[in-house]
């Protein structure tokens, strides 16, 4: 049954959407990937560069044909111009130049060849051999890309009959609404992070692992990407990244044995925020689907803070990783400054994204909504929300957006049974951030109010469950604020940047963990809140 | 496999649950006014107080069970259902109260707020000097005082009532005023204490 999932797969995708799996297959042949292209301008012929385990370079030039084969005509118009490219362009890349090889060359495509096609690739291949020439164009066609697929997934996915199911339920969602999460947390945690017969017995077992991983959630989430249901893609994607590092830590992996394949993950989770925004920026109304109940429902305040956010995110993202400043990273800031004014925040959830664009403000102010302002705001708004006499308390960080949105709407069964007055997830990092914003005159107006309001967090028992969605077993901690507080004495504590709670492999990658509190809000801890906002604090003012 | 409706079962089950919790919720009283909080991962907590003091929680497991013989199965009506449930109801609820007021009572007990009657009827004073260890807060609009209630079963309380009363004497409304007095300036002593110094 996997198999023929995986069959059906590789018969629908395109190029683009194959690229990532088909990475994925050569990552677990031993295959270091190079370089990949965005699918935005053909860089010479070539797709996707490696080196393979034998230290020689390999170029991929990757081509469409679901359910069909490449027929001669697309060979003269469009491919064969491009296969001189990619044979005989000289490959410019600092970590294949320095090999003083000649690459190998591969076409590849999920469809078959015409056999008119076959013949002209073997003229082509005996013509420069005649000549003398080192160059050769190889083929790998959809039954070896299929082998390459079962070699990687079937034999290495959870197998039984139930995973078989949520697998396929995957598969066939209609992929509009948001990520199906816990069916595919399911998922990958029964891969990554249980310990049974399946696990690999080497450290460099689990490179084939965690690829044969990213083959599942491409496969898994394909209508998503259909849809182009980009948040669904990057959600799906940070869930990946985030298992395997959990794994990684279970299992005391180093770096090098799920960089790779974490770096491929990420690569694919990139994509989809910037098609994502790209789309944002380029429509005219924001508005998606059916559009009477889009406005007046709050949805489009909902779809906007998302949107928003990731804006905030990417730039973040982009500056942590010493990307240089461009036009578009003007374009990401315009965009929240246009429509930081029409953001909506339904409860403690929405936090992780409001703390993303005053992390944003802070490198880059708001001409609209300063950083010092911002803060303070939100500091004034959980205050006043969560006292324990408020008839309408933010709910916890634990109730996501989707999981709100019935009883904001209007259209839930019956009210939600869970009291949220008198403590909140988020006041104690708010109060932190600030004191380091040396917004005092606001603490002092409010700390009375701060001291009726209890600090909730959750400590796991194991840092390394950080990463989860459910951790079993921990402590809920509540934690009244002492009525009398010595400005000195918060000043220290505020100062505090450790991020003791923070897993090892998570600390090195602040750019992710931005990411990863916005599909898991109640993963913001007043210690993890006040690392990251030390790490952004280093970051080069914009 | 037998024709069957699973998911339509299943719609109806949540009805059945749903309903379940109605009937405990209305046997609860009291309680059910206390606010509950949903925790969602971990397996215990901890509470630290603005005193420093620091207690652990264990949870507890509460549970009840509802049997029907295979015989009875094939009469069971929806009435017989509403009977079974509120039966289970009736179980699981005298579990919630009993095992409330064990903890309420243990750490009121540790907290130095009980008080033992010492097999004596109550009486008045009783009631002034548990009045005494109660914090109160007060409304910071209206200024009224916002008074704790008298949890006791029915019985008890028209056993009480007579003593009760006796409130209405003039020497006790003076004494009740002069209490609610002294609890109002403890109040705002303690709300003048909630403050960001230095």
């Amino acid at each position: 049954m996997l198999e023929k999932v995986i069959e059906n797969w590789l018969d629908k995708a395109g190029e683009k959407t194959f690229q990532s799996s088909f990475c994925a297959m050569l990552m677990s042949e031993g295959h270091t990937i190079i370089h990949l292209t965005r699918h935005c301008a053909m860089e010479l012929g070539k797709d996707i560069l490696t080196i393979d385990s034998s230290g020689n370079p390999c170029a991929f030039q990757l081509k469409g044909n679901p359910g069909s084969r490449l027929s001669l005509d697309q060979w003269r118009k469009e491919v064969s111009s491009q296969v001189l490219d990619l044979v005989t362009g000289k490959i410019v890349h600092p970590s294949i130049s320095s090999l003083g090889k000649q690459h190998r060359s591969y076409l590849v495509t999920n469809g078959d060849l015409e056999e008119e096609v076959s013949r002209a690739i073997d003229d082509m291949n005996r013509s420069w051999s005649d000549q003398g020439l080192p160059y050769k164009l190889e083929v790998i066609v959809r039954g070896q890309m299929l082998d390459m697929a079962k070699r990687l997934g079937s034999n290495l996915w959870p197998s039984e009959l139930y995973d078989t199911k949520l697998l396929l339920e995957f598969y066939l969602a209609d992929g509009k609404e948001p990520l199906q999460r816990d069916k595919l947390i399911e998922l990958i945690e029964k891969m990554l992070l249980q310990d049974d017969s399946k696990k690999p017995r080497s450290k460099e077992g689990w490179k084939r692992h965690y690829a044969s991983a990213v083959l599942l959630v491409n496969i898994a989430t394909k209508t998503y990407k259909d849809q182009k249901n980009y948040l669904a893609e990057i959600e799906s994607w940070t869930i990946l990244c985030s298992m395997i590092m959990s794994s990684a830590e279970r299992f005391s992996l180093k770096e090098k044995n799920f960089r790779d394949e974490y770096l491929l993950a990420m690569e694919s989770c990139e994509k989809a925020v910037v098609s994502l925004l790209e789309e944002a920026f380029s429509s005219s109304d924001l508005i998606e689907g059916e559009p009477i109940t889009d406005v007046p429902y709050s949805i489009y305040k909902v779809r906007l803070t998302w949107l928003v956010s990731l804006a905030c995110y990417y730039f973040l993202y982009r500056r942590i990783n010493n990307v240089p400043s461009d036009e578009f990273d003007k374009k990401l800031m315009d965009f929240r400054d246009e429509h930081i004014s029409d953001l909506i925040i339904l409860g403690e959830s929405s936090f992780s994204q409001w703390l993303i664009i005053f992390w944003s403000s802070v490198v880059c102010q708001s001409a609209k909504m300063p950083a010092d302002g911002l803060i303070r705001d939100l500091l004034e708004m959980i205050s006043v929300a969560n006292q324990p006499t408020s008839n309408e308390p933010l709910p916890s960080p634990y109730y996501l957006i989707e999981q709100l949105l019935p009883y904001y709407t209007g259209i839930a069964d019956k009210p939600l049974n869970d009291s949220f007055k008198g403590s909140s997830y988020y006041l104690e990092l708010f109060v932190n951030l600030n004191v380091r914003n040396k917004n005092k005159d606001a603490l002092i107006k409010l700390w009375p109010l701060i001291t009726r309001i209890a600090y909730r967090s959750f400590l796991p028992d194991e840092n390394l469950d950080f990463y989860k969605f459910k951790i079993d077993k921990g402590v809920n901690l509540e934690k009244q604020p002492l009525h009398t507080k010595q400005w000195d004495e918060l000043l220290k504590e505020s100062d505090e940047s450790e991020g003791r709670d923070i897993p090892v492999y998570l600390k090195k990658r602040p750019e992710f963990y931005l990411l990863m509190t916005m599909f898991m809000p109640f993963r913001v801890t007043s210690s993890s809140g006040r690392w990251l906002d030390k790490q952004i604090s280093l970051l080069k003012k914009v | 496999m037998l024709p069957n409706y699973p998911n339509i079962k299943e719609r109806i089950l949540k009805n059945v649950t749903d309903r379940l919790q109605e009937y405990i919720s209305a046997r609860l009283g009291i309680i059910n006014k206390v606010s509950k909080s949903i925790i969602f991962e971990g397996d215990r907590g901890r509470l630290e107080r603005a005193d420093g003091t620091v207690q652990e929680i264990d949870f507890k497991r509460i549970e009840g069970s509802l049997s029907i013989n295979k015989e009875d199965l094939k009469s069971l009506s929806p009435e017989d259902l509403e009977s079974k449930l509120e039966e289970l109801a009736d179980e699981i609820a005298k579990k919630q109260s009993e095992k409330f007021y064990e903890t309420l009572g243990d750490e009121v007990e540790a907290a130095g707020n009980s008080i033992d009657g010492k097999g004596k009827p109550f009486s008045i004073e009783l009631y002034f000097e548990m009045f005494d260890k109660v914090i109160f807060d007060f409304d910071p609009v209206t200024g009224n005082p916002i008074l704790p209630k008298i949890v006791a079963n029915p019985e008890t309380l028209k056993a009480w009532q007579p003593e009760l009363d006796k409130l209405e004497l003039p020497e006790n409304k003076k004494r009740f005023e002069t209490m609610i007095e002294k609890q109002r300036a403890d109040w705002i002593v303690r709300e003048s204490n909630r403050k960001l110094v230095g």
